[in-house]
């Protein structure tokens, strides 16, 4: 086959790889690049965070806004530390909001729900939330109907 | 007196536990066409790759034109290498280029000739072997004797000044074979190139040699000009002249006494004994 | 027992020489001088070994797919979360078959070419004319074949992938009717491009890097037979899978993060 051939189908073959990355990144696993580079980093200190992990999505009225980066034990507070980061043109989220953490239905993974406070400040970049709710653990929850009950 | 092209000085070669070379010293001068014969076996294919450098000998040296192979370099081989020929008993074709690219294919690897240029220059040598008409085919359609003149024509595109042949009339039709002698002479005669067959097809090599080693047993048995060979009376030589079975190269392999050997006790052979 | 320890060292001390060559090959044929005149040959290599397993790898990413989609909803139907077949499906393509099968399509196929061609080369003292005509075989015939093989087979593997998903929307989506939103909305938010996609992808690049080593140093080091080669492919095709298995294994352990 001549090699002008053989350089051309080559080319469409490189295209066709390049292309199957760029559909399992966009289509498969929902990639998006400027989600990552245009956000602002917030902190928030929960006395306990249950099941939180690294990577859970923050909302706001259910709406994904941001994710949580890393869940530290802060030493000084005797409690825990998270960092998350969220989306820049969510730049008005009020400095008395509230950070609580939620679970997605009865037995779903874990979230950060931020309900939004009254305040005319908002909250900017290395910003901390003041008001927390820590997770409800579903063991304690149980405990304490027990106790109530009887 | 021409100078020597190519000079074994006291080769010693052993491939594993077989001595291939035992002190072997001979002189090749340049310019002419000079025949190594022995019988199968003997060692001749490796003596090419010794001068090549693809082997280097264990003792002894191989000077080709004043340098010491087995000190060069791997890219100092290589330039060595640009000035040598080399026809193989198969032709070793690359199977997946036409004649023409074969032929085309030294030339592209080792000048910056223009495409127009190579081609001609192409078209010559295989004119010259006369198969100017196949150069589109492949390999795979070519005829035995066919694939030796195109290797021929691929050992002389870059006009070397040394070109070894491989058992360059084994396996060949009549026709043929008087072909690729008549090619051997012309470019011995055209060009002036330095030529070393290897073969044990004494008559056909002789006629076109100037002068002849015959090795056996890893030496040099017998050297001369071209009619030697007949006048020789020494019994090695007269023995591979005349193609006796037995003689000073003996038809047994190296054994114990025969008598001895069928009259001893069955010694356990293998691993299971079954009496 | 003197024989059978004999024996364990003898073969242990060939095992060697032949690790130590199959270095030395990759060693004096990528690493030593690499150089950008081979690319038309690297090229021609792309299309030999990439180019032309395309049909059997897409063709059993397709039925991969297809057949992941009717098994997973068939067990994932009886808890009703038929919902999350895109993403189990997506995750098991794109982190293990995806790499792992179109390796083992690419030994068998393109592998046992590479290594039959170069054998056959030697056998009919093709690379020694080359060396004879001081062109180093190695720059001029493996280390294309390295190259093509590594560039070829993470993009088969991509494609791979790709396709599978396809055939796995095509049988959920449109054949069992699984909800074609949610099929793609659980696949993208379980799914992560760094830590599975990228995973998937540095596996099928060491895969490429190992078959194609395997198949280019078999070739080169058959003893130049009609049996000779014969073994030789059939060596390729046994060590290339099973390194390609094991090594699945130790990648996945050590990019294991959780």
């Amino acid at each position: 086959m001549q090699m002008r051939t053989i350089e051309i189908v080559v080319g469409a073959f490189m295209l066709a790889g390049m292309v199957s990355l760029g559909i399992l990144a966009t289509r498969v696993s929902g990639y998006s690049l400027d989600s990552e580079s245009n956000y602002y980093v917030v902190y928030a200190n929960f006395e306990n965070v249950g099941g939180l992990a690294p990577r859970a999505k923050v909302s706001v009225a259910g709406v994904e806004v941001g994710q949580v980066v890393s869940i530290n034990y802060d030493k000084d507070r005797y409690d825990a530390r998270i960092k998350m980061i969220i989306n820049a043109d969510v730049d008005n989220i009020s400095t008395d909001s509230t950070a609580s953490i939620l679970t997605e239905g009865l037995l779903g993974g874990k979230y950060i729900g931020i309900s939004i406070g009254a305040e005319d400040e908002y909250l900017i970049d290395e910003g901390e939330f003041s008001d927390t709710q820590s997770a409800i653990v579903l063991e304690e929850l149980i405990g304490q109907f027990l106790l109530d009950k009887f | 007196m021409a100078e020597d092209l190519v000079r074994f000085e006291n080769v010693v070669y052993r491939r594993g536990r077989k001595t291939i070379f035992d002190g072997l010293s001979l002189r090749i001068k340049k310019g002419q066409t000079v025949a190594i014969l022995g019988p199968s076996g003997s060692g001749k294919t490796t003596l090419l790759k010794l001068i090549g450098g693809q082997l280097r000998p264990e003792k002894g040296s191989v000077i080709v034109n004043g340098k010491d192979v087995a000190a060069l370099s791997r890219e100092e081989l290589f330039e060595l290498r640009r000035d040598m020929g080399m026809l193989f008993q198969s032709g070793a074709l690359f199977t997946d280029l036409t004649v023409f690219e074969n032929v085309a294919f030294p030339l592209n690897v080792h000048t910056d000739l223009s495409a127009d240029l190579i081609r001609d220059l192409v078209l010559i040598k295989l004119q010259a072997v006369g198969l100017r008409g196949a150069s589109t085919l492949y390999p795979s359609e070519l005829s035995g004797g066919m694939l030796r003149r195109v290797a021929l024509a691929r050992a002389m595109a870059l006009d070397p000044g040394l070109i070894m042949y491989d058992e360059p009339f084994t396996g060949l039709d009549p026709i043929a074979m008087g072909v690729i002698v008549e090619l051997i002479r012309r470019v011995a005669e055209v060009y002036k190139t330095t030529g070393i067959i290897v073969s044990h097809d004494i008559e056909e090599t002789a006629n076109i040699s100037d002068y002849i080693y015959i090795i056996s047993d890893g030496r040099v048995i017998g050297e001369g000009e071209r009619g030697f060979l007949r006048e020789d009376q020494s019994p090695r030589i007269r023995q591979f002249m005349d193609g006796l079975p037995d003689g000073p190269v003996p038809f047994h392999y190296p054994a114990t006494d025969y008598a001895e050997e069928m009259l001893t006790e069955n010694q356990k052979v293998g691993w299971f004994n079954f009496d | 027992m003197l024989t059978l320890i004999r024996g364990l060292g003898r073969f242990s001390l060939e095992v060697f020489q032949t690790l130590g060559r199959a270095g030395r090959l990759w060693w004096m044929s990528i690493v030593r001088r690499p150089r950008l005149s081979n690319l038309p040959l690297i090229i021609r290599q792309v299309y030999q070994l990439g180019v032309l397993s395309v049909v059997i790898t897409v063709l059993s990413g397709f039925s991969i797919g297809a057949v992941l989609a009717l098994q997973g909803y068939d067990q994932l139907v009886q808890y009703g979360t038929e919902s999350a077949l895109g993403l189990g499906v997506a995750l098991v393509l794109v982190l293990e078959i995806g790499p792992v099968v179109s390796a083992l399509l690419f030994a068998g196929r393109a592998g046992s070419a590479v290594t039959a061609e170069i054998g056959l080369m030697k056998a009919t003292e093709q690379l020694t004319s080359m060396e004879m005509m001081g062109v180093d075989p190695m720059q001029r015939i493996l280390a294309p074949r390295l190259w093509g093989g590594f560039i070829a087979l993470p993009l088969l593997a991509l494609m791979f992938s790709v396709v599978g998903i396809w055939g796995s929307a095509v049988i959920g989506v449109e054949w069992l009717g699984v909800h074609e939103g949610t099929f793609w909305s659980t696949m993208q938010d379980g799914v992560d491009f760094v830590r599975q996609v990228m995973k998937g992808v540095i596996k099928s690049v060491v895969f490429g890097l190992v078959v194609t080593w395997i198949a280019v140093f078999q070739g080169y080091d058959a003893i130049p037979t009609s049996e000779g080669i014969s073994s030789a492919t059939t060596k390729t095709v046994v060590y290339s899978s099973v390194s390609v298995l094991v090594l699945d294994f130790f990648l996945t352990l050590m990019m294991f993060d959780y």
